[in-house]
Parts: structure tokens; sequence; C-alpha cells
């Protein structure tokens, strides 16, 4: 064992006295300042970014971990974010049926509608509307119905010329009557 | 560990300051340094060189984070151990090196003239790999900075984050597993 421990001195000795040389330390150390030189000038927002949020972290994977856990988190923000605003685009475009009338949810601008659509990652369908069946004749209903309500008022404008007269001219000037 | 000099010391202060001239000098002062560390870790003149670049870029980005010139060797120490870890990492699957018997008599030959020895860096990469090719990533980091470097348990502790207990534990198994070699070969 003595014997041994001597040989692995020995061994210990002889690498510790063989400092490794390197080869060309001048063209090393040009490639250094080079580089250096070089991302100075470019001045990558990127890894100053990376550096200012990650920079604390000393362990390679422990880093690249964070990043990807960042990243993924950022991502799933995102697509909430998407499907919150198609879900809101939805409901808005939803009919309000209050049993007399029958009406659309708030009107948007075109470009903001298509900014949503495009947000949401649907097609935008530009000025084409599919109206259903149902939705034609709930239209129909509602029209008749008001149409009984408002037909005594009718009748009475129809008796009274001067009324009518009246209303008519009332509505020109509204620009609700065309001639 | 190597203490640093007054003119090392003022190199470094202007480093901080963002002084890229003075920051030349460290290159030219730290890289054999540098190379040397990471060369006896890795066993391969390439991938040491390599380090040194990716070592002294490092420090040039975040040499504002040293509290002081004199935390700044082993704060080196630290990042050269880091990078040699990657790099280990990523050789995982090479093929490991298998004894030489021509390794194991120029070791024999050198180890009996040992006043006069110079070794050649491929010669040593071949005597590195032969001892520590089978040693794991970091029980091979620890030997070279405790039997090869000369750093104490406390400073190895510091440098790797690793505990004194730990530290002692990967260090008896690499003497261990060299001894057995040691007994075998030579």
């Amino acid at each position: 064992m003595g014997n041994e421990n001597v040989k692995y001195d020995d061994l210990i000795r002889l690498i510790q006295k063989n400092r490794p040389e390197m080869k060309h330390p001048d063209i090393v150390a040009e490639k250094i300042m080079d580089e250096l030189q070089k991302g100075k000038s470019e001045s990558a927002i990127k890894d100053i970014i990376l550096e200012f949020l990650f920079g604390w972290i000393y362990i390679g994977w422990v880093r690249k971990s964070m990043i990807i856990a960042a990243a993924f988190f950022v991502l799933l923000f995102g697509y909430q974010q998407a499907v919150i605003l198609r879900r809101i685009n939805e409901l808005s475009a939803q009919r309000i049926n209050d049993g007399t009338l029958f009406m659309r949810g708030t009107e948007r601008s075109l470009s903001e509608r298509a900014g949503l659509f495009r947000l949401s990652g649907r097609d935008f369908a530009g000025k084409r509307t599919s109206v259903s069946k149902k939705d034609i004749d709930e239209m129909i209903k509602s029209i008749n119905t008001l149409q009984i309500k408002y037909q005594d008022l009718i009748d009475q404008i129809k008796d009274d010329p001067e009324l009518k007269e009246y209303i008519e001219k009332r509505m020109r000037e509204t620009g609700k009557l065309k001639n | 560990m190597h203490q640093l000099t007054d003119i090392e010391k003022s190199i470094i202060e202007q480093c901080r300051n963002g002084n890229l001239q003075d920051f030349r000098k460290l290159v030219e002062k730290e890289s054999p340094f540098v190379f040397s560390v990471a060369f006896r870790i890795l066993g391969n003149n390439d991938d040491a060189e390599d380090v040194v670049q990716e070592t002294m870029i490092t420090i040039w980005k975040k040499i504002r984070e040293v509290r002081s010139a004199e935390s700044f060797r082993p704060w080196l120490y630290r990042i050269i151990v880091n990078k040699c870890n990657d790099r280990m990492r990523k050789k995982k699957r090479e093929p490991e090196t298998t004894a030489d018997d021509r390794t194991w008599a120029l070791i024999s030959n050198k180890m009996s003239e040992i006043q006069v020895t110079n070794l050649e860096n491929e010669e040593l990469a071949g005597m590195i790999n032969l001892l520590t090719g089978k040693l794991s990533a970091k029980q091979k980091t620890i030997f070279v900075l405790s039997e090869i470097e000369e750093l104490s348990n406390d400073e190895i502790s510091m440098v790797t984050g690793m505990t004194k207990l730990n530290i002692k534990a990967n260090l008896h198994y690499a003497k261990k597993r060299l001894n057995e070699m040691i007994k075998k070969h030579l």
C-alpha cells in the first residue's frame, strides 16, 4: 500500500509540474477580442434581455429550463388572450331578443372587427353575413307584433289628414321618409 | 489559491469600469491559466481553447458582478468549471478512452526521470484521459481541483457549490480508482 501511495504522489507531481501550454495564445486572444468587438457593435438585444432576466443563474441546464418555462408561459398567456378575445367576439355578435325587439349586440367598425378576427386566428368574412331561417322567422314574428301593437295609432293617423301631414313633414325633416 | 498581484488587481478594476483595452491585458494574463485548468479537466487541446474563449467572453460580460478584485480568482474557477461541465455533458455519449499500454509505459518512464521531465500537451492529454477516463464529470473536476490545482476543500466548495462531505466522498472514490489503476499497471 505504501509503494502505491509513493507512486500516486509521483504521478500527481508529474502532472502538476507539467502545466499544459497554449500553442497560439496570441491567436486565441485575437479571436476573443474580435468576438467582443463584434458583440459590442451589434449590441445583441436578445442577449442583453436574457442576461438581465437569467444572468443570476450559473448552472447551464437550470438557465435553459427557466428560459423554456418563461417562453411557455408567455405563449400560454398569448393563447389565453386569443381565446378570450374570440369568446368576447362571439358574445357581442349574439342576438338580443326581449320578446318584442330583435337586435344585434354592439356594432363594431369594419377594421376593429377584422383585427379581432385576425387575433383570434379566424378568417374574416368581409361583408358576407349568414342568417338562419329561424332568425328570419323570429324577425318576421317581431315585426308582426309591432304592427299589431301600433295598428290603432296608424288608423288614427290615416283618419286625420292634418296629423298625417304633420307626421310626414317631421319624418321628411329627420330623413326617415323619402319622397 | 493563487493570490493576485497589485497590477492584476488594477487591471481587474479597470475592466470592471468597462475598459476594453485593459481587458486585452487580462486576456493575455489569464488565458494560459484558464487553458491549463480546462486542459487538465477535459484532457483535450481544442476543447480547452474553446473553453478559454467562452470563459473570457463570459468574464467580460459579467465582470461587474465581481464584488472585489480579491474574489476574482474563485469566480474565475467557477466559470471555468461550469464551462468544462457543459462541454463534458455534451461529450457524454462519445466512447470512453480505454487503457492504453503505451501511455502507461510513458507514465512509468517519465516518473522515473521526474526531475528532468518535460511533457508535451499530447502526452499530458493522454495521461489525463487515461487516469480520469473512468471517473464521472464531478469526480474528475474535484480530482483536478484538489490534487492538481491544490485547492482546499473550502475553496472547492465555493467553486462547485458542493458540500465538503460530498467533495471528500468524490475525492476518495477518485483516489481509490487511481490507486487501483496504479497497482495494476505500474
